[in-house]
Formats: structure tokens, sequence, C-alpha cells
């Protein structure tokens, strides 16, 4: 209500996060992982003195440099762009309270840039201790940009005792942290194990190739059983309502649930057979598809998360439709037309659109997912009311804010301009429902 | 309903405002020197590969050089937000639909720079490079008219009313008669500052070979071309800066012209600064020149602060922000940076004294890259 709501026809703005962060959430990911992996591998590398190991890692650095930093890099930005245009009363709120958290997670960035510029540029002009020198202070320096974003990421579902004392210290350090942090961290560790496969695939050395095969598999299994124990911490140490939300909880979550639990057991798997039986059988189409299958597992794993936390943006804070908890009973009295700045108030079709576009449309569509159209369709005006106001109590809808003038607005505005029933030309529809009430410009009521 | 009336309520800060602005400041310097090199310097490579038919010695450096721009345009991003959100978010969505597509251009853009190397050698690989050279660089124009239509739509509340009529984030500020002006002058200024910093890394080259005894590289004549370039640039500033002063609105101008003393310290420093750089670099003095280079960046950045604060003077300022005091994030973030600029340092004086050793072309174009 205090930004201007994106519309998109057809695209709702979760879906254009989901499209970017699911993409770099995994790439970045690999890039906390992916640095671990090439630090240990040269240190091995360099101990055994094996040259062809060495040779390996180097050849992996390219991939891995052009694919994080490009794609990786631009896609983090690309986030923060996506999130401050679909959530911008959200995005606001984090970037008050965490900008020094960014900011700090910024240096990391710049540290990690450089450092990885000169690990993959100088890798055959530093002397070895120093080389591996470089690929620690790099993998330090990712972990850690995770170790910043997870206070920020955790914080938006768990923001414990935050929501008293207002403290940066405590929305940081929530009480979903380190259980998220253990987790991310099992995460970007079976990320490398994934992507690992490509060293292996680029070596043509059959040896080696097999060593490769097994020692990134090695990483996808292992990292697996901690992903297994922090991700049970994580559920241990949620509250009751947030357990009860994923397992009792609603249909749309049990979908990705149960494509999480799938493709961990299918990624586990893979790796396994990798493992124990198969180095050989390593083809550019199994490490295709299990990154696939990675790719996926992350998406799973981030929708469960967003769905968890619906109806809020920062849960107990903020909800979806950016409306502030603490101000919702005031604004149920003195009205939504009253304290919204982007809506035309002199007009109640206008009005109305202006409603739907702020309260509904950051999760809906008109035409598209969750599509208000269809969604609509059984509804008159008097029942869509009922809805409107009983919609707080579904557990994943926020509730509508507003007074019952407001809720009657937008239930005409909803079934008849947007369900398309009764006169398409809103105006006079809106005009049937509350006949000759309409503000003119200028009348509208102060704000607060 | 005036764009007023739609202007969101501001958050409150950790810290005093002027502690962001210092920050604001300080880091958009160095994104600004960086995005000159990677936007000027793509211009530049372009047009190098198109009229004389061969790769301009020093090319490798730009990935990186797009990957630090970017990298440094976070802080000033950050602190924008936290300072100027209810008109920064705003004018973002008013614009979404181009905000969200600079970042696949800017993907796109960095991934032409490192085609842009191709395999070397070849006619053919050539005019692949050149294709994707230009590719890159009109991407990023791209990427700077954008910004420059935010960074103007931002202070143009007036406008935002229009958001009713289409709310699919397609406006522009097309309509502020300083726009282009103002594209210009950044423009132009990157091309100025990827001039000289060419000079600078040729000369920084011959240096470091002296010092190692080594034979000095071909250069292309970076060295003097590059000074050349930057005065040339500078002079052809003159006149876009006028313009864009003349359609700023009244009041703003006024502020320069002596409305406030601070404006017109600033202002009489920019022309003075301006003065001194064509002085010495026209007589090719390369030392002189890069060292009033960086005050100039400072100046051209607070005269920018104050276009902006002026702009919304009528409905905001940044003194009158409420401050909750936490002074703990700030803390962390100093320490961090501290340590983080230590590691940095030592990262870039391992990369400088890395031995030149002779298995250092592993894949072609990766000579001159070092450290970024």
């Amino acid at each position: 209500m205090n930004y201007p709501t994106w519309v998109i026809p057809g695209i709702d703005g979760g879906l254009v996060i989901a499209f970017v962060s699911i993409i770099h959430v995994y790439i970045a990911h690999f890039a906390v992982g992916g640095g671990i992996f090439l630090a240990v591998t040269e240190t091995i590398a360099r101990r055994r003195k094996d040259e062809a190991l060495l040779a390996s890692a180097k050849s992996f650095t390219r991939f891995f440099l052009l694919l994080t930093m490009v794609a990786g890099g631009m896609t983090g930005v690309g986030i923060w762009f996506a999130i401050s245009l679909v959530q911008s009363a959200g995005t606001s709120a984090l970037i008050h309270q965490f900008v020094f958290s960014w900011a700090t997670e910024w240096v990391f960035f710049i540290v990690e840039i450089v450092a990885l510029l000169v690990y993959h540029y100088l890798w055959d002009r530093l002397d070895a201790r120093k080389h591996l020198a470089v690929g620690w202070i790099y993998a330090a320096a990712a972990w850690l940009s995770l170790a910043l974003i997870d206070g920020i990421l955790s914080f938006m579902l768990t923001p414990g005792r935050w929501l008293e004392t207002g403290s940066f210290w405590d929305g940081l350090f929530n009480p979903g942290y380190l259980p998220s942090l253990a987790f991310r961290t099992a995460a970007a560790l079976m990320i490398a194990g994934l992507f690992g496969l490509v060293a292996a695939l680029r070596t043509r050395e059959a040896g080696l190739r097999r060593f490769l095969a097994r020692w990134a598999a090695a990483w996808i299994v292992l990292p697996m059983l901690l992903l297994l124990v922090s991700g049970l911490w994580y559920f241990a140490s949620s509250e009751a309502e947030l357990k009860g939300r994923l397992f009792q909880g609603f249909w749309f979550i049990g979908g990705y649930r149960t494509a999480l639990f799938a493709l961990s057991a299918l990624l586990f798997a893979g790796g396994l057979a990798l493992l124990i039986r198969l180095p050989g059988a390593l083809s550019p189409a199994t490490a295709g598809l299990l990154i696939a299958v990675g790719l996926g597992w992350m998406g799973s794993f981030e929708f469960l998360r967003e769905l968890a936390r619906k109806p809020w943006v920062i849960r107990g804070y903020m909800y979806s439709s950016s409306v502030l908890a603490k101000d919702l009973r005031r604004i149920d009295e003195t009205g939504w037309l009253a304290e919204a700045r982007w809506a035309r108030k002199f007009s109640k079709p206008e009005a109305g659109e202006d409603m739907l576009a702020s309260q509904c449309l950051p999760c809906h569509t008109v035409g598209g997912r969750r599509d208000l159209e269809k969604l609509a369709a059984p509804f008159d005006v008097h029942s869509m009311i009922e809805q409107l106001e009983s919609q707080g109590d579904s557990g994943y809808m926020p509730p509508f804010a507003g007074n019952a003038e407001d809720k009657e607005i937008l239930a005409n505005y909803i079934v008849r301009a947007v369900a398309k029933k009764g006169d398409v030309d809103a105006g006079s529809a809106a005009t049937e429902a509350e006949p000759g009430e309409e503000e003119k410009e200028g009348e509208a009521p102060e704000r607060h | 309903m005036s764009g007023a009336d739609l202007i969101p309520g501001p958050e409150t800060l950790q810290v005093p405002s002027l502690v962001f602005r210092i920050l604001l400041v300080a880091t958009f310097v160095l994104h600004l020197l960086l995005m000159n090199i990677a936007l000027g310097g793509s211009v530049l490579n372009a047009a190098y590969r198109l009229r004389r038919r061969k790769a301009p010695p020093g090319a490798a450096g730009l990935p990186g050089a797009i990957a630090l721009a970017v990298n440094l345009g976070v802080p000033p991003l950050l602190f924008v937000q936290v300072l100027f959100g209810q008109f920064f978010y705003s004018s973002s969505v008013l614009m979404a639909s181009y905000w969200l597509a600079v970042i696949p251009l800017l993907i796109l853009a960095y991934y032409a720079a490192y085609l842009m190397q191709g395999k070397g050698g070849k006619a053919k690989g050539f005019r692949a490079g050149t294709i994707w050279s230009l590719v890159s660089a009109l991407l990023l124009l791209a990427v700077a008219f954008a910004y420059v239509n935010n960074m103007s739509l931002m202070l143009r509340y007036g406008q935002w009313p229009g958001y009713f009529a289409d709310k699919r984030g397609l406006m522009l500020a097309l309509s502020d008669p300083a726009l282009f002006p103002r594209f210009l002058h950044f423009a132009v200024g990157a091309l100025a500052v990827a001039s000289i910093s060419w000079s600078a890394w040729a000369r920084f080259r011959d240096r470091r070979a002296r010092s190692r005894g080594e034979d000095l590289a071909e250069d292309g004549g970076a060295k003097e071309t590059g000074l050349r370039l930057f005065w040339i640039f500078t002079a052809i500033q003159a006149p876009i800066g006028v313009a864009w002063l003349a359609t700023l609105p009244k009041e703003t101008v006024g502020l320069f012209m002596g409305g406030s003393a601070y404006g017109a310290v600033l202002l009489a420093l920019g022309l003075l600064l301006a003065a001194g750089l064509l002085v010495h670099a026209i007589r090719g003095k390369f030392m002189a020149t890069a060292l009033i280079l960086a005050p100039t960046l400072v100046v051209m950045v607070l005269m920018r602060d104050l276009v902006r604060a002026s702009a919304l003077s009528p409905v905001f300022s940044a003194e009158a922000l409420k401050v909750e005091p936490q002074y703990g994030p700030l803390v962390l973030f100093l320490s961090t940076f501290a340590i983080g600029a230590a590691v940095l340092a030592w990262l870039i004086r391992a990369a400088f004294r890395a031995k030149p050793g002779a298995k250092l072309r592993t894949e072609g174009e990766e000579t001159e890259g070092e450290s970024g």
C-alpha cells in the first residue's frame, strides 16, 4: 500500500523471484561448496605431487569462474532487483534492518572476486603455497558470505526475539540461523559434488577420470548425511505452527515436500552408485541429469521455505500484502483507501483496481498462476465479501486489510471486472454497488 | 492526485544519515571509476578493433573490470536504498520491465566480453570477436541508459501518477530535458576515464618490465593515445556539462550559481579541476593528470548528490530521517572492511609479485589478466 505494484499480465511476483532466485541460489551454493572442493582438491594434489590432478583442478577452475562469477554474481544482484520490484516494502524493511549485514557480505564478495581472479589467472605463476592460500581465502570468504546471507534468509521465516527487541543481532542470529546455516553448508558441499562431476568429464585419462568421478560422488553422498541431520535439527527447532504447516499442512506444500524427499533420494542413490559401483559409467548425460535433479532439489527446498512462510514476508511482522501486522487493526478501522498511497480514491472501479494490485496481485494473477478470474468464478459480490472477511483464517492468505467499504469496492471489482460476471464496464458495476457515493478527486481522506 | 501524494513514508535508520551519505559518496566514486573503465573501455575496445583490425592490448582485462564494476555497484545501491528507498523503489517499479532487464543484459554483456577474446589469430575468430565486442559495448550502454532513467525518474515524482494508466512497469524519464545530457555526460566521461586508464595500464606494465630487466612489450601506442583521447573526450565534456546544467531545474542551477556557498564552491572547484585536467593532459603530463582526476571524480559525485538533494528538497530531507541508534552493525561492517582491505592488499601484492614465467600462456588470452 505504501508502494506501487508491478503488474505483469499473467505472471505473479513470486514467479519472477523464483525464476531468478532458484538459478542464483543453486549457483551461489556451488560458489561456496565449489571453493572448498577446489581448495581441498588442490591441497591433496599438492601433497601427492599429482600433476595430472592439479591440471584437472586448474581446468575446473575456469569452468567454476565462468559459472559462479558471471551467472552467479549477476543473478545475485538480480535477486535484489527482483525482490525490490515485487516486494518493495518487504525489501525496504530488510534493507533498513540489515544494511550493514549486506555491506559486510559485500566485503566478502569482493574478496571472493579478487581471490578467484588471482587463483585462476595466476595458477602457474604463484608459488604453490601462496596459490593454495589464495584458494583457501576464496573458500573462507565464500562461506562467510553465506553465513551472513543465511541470517537474513532465516530471519524472514523465524525472526524470533527481534519482533520484541528490534535488535540487529537478535534478527541476524535468529532461532533458525544455525540449523539453516548447517543445512545450506551441507547443500553447498553436495552441489559442489554434482558440478564436480564436470571435472571428471573434462579429464581424458581413464584412471584419473575414475578417481575424479568417485571423488565428486563422495562429495554428493557424504554431505547428504549432514543434510539429513541439519534438516532434522532445522525442523526440530521450528515452532509447532511451522512444523504443522509442513506436515499436516496444505495441499500445495505437500507437492514440494514430496519432491524434495524424492529428489534427495535420487541424488543419494545416484551419488552412491557412482561411488561404489559405476564410476566408469559417468557420462555427460548422467552428470547433466544429476545436475538437473540438483536444480530441482534446490527449487523444491526454496519453494517449500517460501510457502511455509505464507502469509508473511517477515513472519509475525509484515504480510505478503505488505501490510504490517501492527497496522492491521488501525487499517481495518480507518480503511485501506484512507491509508494507501498508490490508490485512486476518487472513483470506485479504479480504487478497486488499485486495491486488487496491492492486496491480491502480490500472489495472484489474472490469467496465470492462481488465476483470480477462475478462482472468483463461483462467487457473487456478497459471497466475495464473506471470502475477503474470512481469508485471514485460511492460514496461507493474509487477512484483508480495510473496512467494510473497502471490501465492498474490492469484491465488486473482482466479481464484475475480473471474473467478468456482470457489466464489464467496471464504472457502472461499482456505481450499482454503491450508488452516488463516489469520491471526487482532491476529496481523499487525510492520511495518517 | 499529485505525484507528491504518492511518495511512500520513510523508514528509520540505525545510524545518522550523514554516515550513509559519506558511505554512499565514497563507494559511488569507486563504482564510478570501475564502471567508467568497463563501459568506456568496452566502447573504445570495439572502436579500436573496427578501425585497426586488431585487438587493443589490455582488452583482456575487460571482463574483470565488468565484474568489479558490478561488485562495487553493490554498496552504493545499498546505501541509496537506505537513504532514498521510498523514491528509488517507486521509480524502479514504475520502470520495472526495463529495470529487471538490466540483469540479463549485464550477463550477456559479460559473457560477450569473454567471447570477444575468442581464440585469437585467425581472421574469422577476430571478426567474431569484434562482433562480440560491439555487442558487449552496446549492451553496457543500454544498461547505463536504464540506470540514468531510474536515477532521473526517482527525482521526478511529478511523473509518477502515470503509473495508473499502465502498471506494467514501462515508464521512462524520456520527458526529462536533462535525461540525454546526463546520459551523454556519463558516457563521454566513461570514455575519458577509460582512455587514461588504458594509458595507466601501459605505463604500469612498462615500469614492471623495467624493474625486472625485461624488454618492453608492444602496447599499440596506449600510453600516448590514451592520454590524447582523454583530453579530447574531456574537451567534449565541456559543452555537454553546460547543456546538462542548463536543463536542470532553475532552483538547482541557482544553488551552483551562488544560491548556496557549498554549491558555488563545488562548481568552481569542478571547473578549475577540469581545466587542470585539460592543461596537463594536452601537455602530455600523465602523472599530474591522473592526480587531478581523483578529486575531480569526488567533486562530480558531490555535485550529483547536491542535484538530487535539491530536486527532492520540497518533499524530503535525509537529515530529517528518524534514527533509532544501533552502532554494532556499523562496527561489524567497518571492522570486516578493514580486514577485507588487508586481505585484498595481500592478494594484489601477491599477484603483482607473481613470477612472469613462460607457462603463463595457458589459454591464449590470459596474459594480461593479472588480478583485475
